[in-house]
């Protein structure tokens, strides 16, 4: 084969449909076979099916996408883990898979996997750059539309989309994490590696160049978070916050715990009622189903909070140097995090 | 397309998809008319859906003499209907419209 055939047989992919809008590596057998190898797995365990048509996500079926995203064959368990994770009910993926909104699932990784891997959490941790990012993320989006079926426009109905919907996969900074990192919080042990996945909207910065009080920089991450645009004012549901590593020292310095964290930015994540009538999502569900019954709809100076509980408020280290932090709003669903047990 | 994807497979390259899936789930078999039949009106609780299905309906009453509207709702608009709904509105009606979108 010359280089000249390999682009017509990517010219042939392009045309199956079975591609995010970019080349795929062509699937063949020799190389979902050494995906293969990098599993205990038979390929034909059904991991689940994949909202919204249902397409079986058997094991060979992720390890052909895997193979497509361009993955390396010791990436494939973080994988199926990562498909394992987004199946759960909490993740709500076919709500995630047809809706209007932006959002679509991240895949965090933690534990020791993440330097085995090669996988970035660091500088430009949402950015390009890293293969394991790249194509790990890549598989977990080529997996939503060929055995999902979310055509744009069709099945899938966002508005706008994000980049994420190409690839969207990070590993948390815990190097430069001065509290737990995320999935020891979650009760796993430090030596476990865990796949977290997430319905985020793309990453939104908080920029906090001067503030050396830990209450001026979370009032800054409050107010970035508490938009009337947001889904969270009206829906609930998780959202993440990364703080980026100069961030989280400056807090953790002055002695505050990821909990008192984020136990102000839930009180101070909030807009009152007067300005939430005004649109957004405001409307009798709002009344009959979404707010908690504590919520007093009768007075417009009634401060509203971003979260139903201070645990929705996800808060993770990640990126490099730079008084910057992220804000990721997600879809009112949850997040779940699972180990991967197959290495 | 299907020129392309036997194109593929003589190439020896594996599917990522499941065209079985795919293929058996269609769209169900659409009404070649409306007089007397039942229709089902589900409300997936956005706003205004409720409004939007009445109009509807008393449109298919009053122009093309649908017998009669069942309305339901949705819990949420996130979620699929509850089975106990979806099991009620096949069993007693011949189409069912649903909104809304946005």
């Amino acid at each position: 084969m010359t280089p000249d055939d390999l682009s017509d047989v990517i010219e042939l992919l392009f045309a199956s449909g079975w591609t995010d809008g970019l080349p795929v590596v062509p699937p063949t057998p020799r190389n979902v076979e050494r995906m293969l190898a990098h599993t205990k797995r038979p390929p034909d365990e059904l991991i689940g099916r994949i909202p919204p048509r249902g397409g079986r996500a058997t094991v060979e079926k992720i390890a052909i996408n895997a193979v497509m995203a361009g993955c390396k064959p010791e990436y494939f368990p973080v994988v199926v883990a990562a498909v394992a994770a987004l199946l759960d009910d909490r993740c709500n993926t076919r709500g995630v898979q047809c809706s209007t909104h932006i959002s679509s699932p991240l895949v965090i990784v933690n534990g020791p996997l993440v330097k085995a891997l090669g996988i970035n959490a660091g500088h430009n941790v949402f950015g390009q750059g890293w293969r394991a990012n790249a194509t790990i993320g890549r598989a977990v989006k080529l997996i939503l539309v060929n055995l999902g079926g979310a055509t744009p426009g069709v099945t899938d109905k966002a508005t706008f989309g994000h980049p994420g919907k190409y690839t969207y996969c990070i590993a948390e900074n815990e190097a430069a994490n001065p509290w737990e990192p995320l999935h020891v919080e979650r009760g796993f042990a430090p030596t476990d590696s865990t796949v977290t996945v997430f319905a985020a909207e793309a990453p939104h910065n908080i920029n906090n160049h001067w503030s050396y009080a830990p209450r001026d920089l979370l009032r800054t991450i409050a107010d970035c978070m508490a938009t009337l645009g947001s889904n969270h004012m009206y829906l609930g549901g998780e959202s993440f916050v990364v703080l980026g590593p100069e961030h989280a020292a400056l807090l953790a310095a002055a002695g505050w715990t990821k909990a008192e964290v984020r136990a102000f930015l839930f009180e101070h994540a909030r807009r009152p009622l007067a300005q939430l009538r005004i649109g957004g999502m405001y409307g009798p569900e709002t009344r009959r189903n979404l707010w908690p019954r504590w919520i007093d709809h009768e007075h417009d100076s009634e401060m509203v909070p971003l979260a139903r509980r201070p645990e929705d408020i996800v808060i993770l280290v990640a990126g490099g140097a730079g008084r910057h932090s992220v804000y990721l709003p997600g879809w009112g669903a949850r997040s779940v995090t699972r180990k991967i047990d197959d290495v | 397309m299907q020129e392309i994807l036997a194109h593929i497979r003589q190439l020896g390259l594996l599917d990522p998809t499941d065209h079985e899936v795919f293929q058996r789930r269609t769209l169900a078999p659409r009404l070649s008319q409306l007089r007397g039949k039942v229709g089902a009106f589900l409300d997936n609780r956005k706003q205004n859906a409720d409004r939007l299905l009445e109009r509807i309906a008393a449109r298919l009453i009053a122009e093309c003499g649908i017998d009669r509207a069942e309305h339901q709702a949705k819990f949420i608009y996130s979620r699929v209907a509850e089975p106990a709904i979806i099991e009620q509105l096949a069993g007693r009606c011949d189409f069912v419209i649903i909104a809304i979108g946005d």
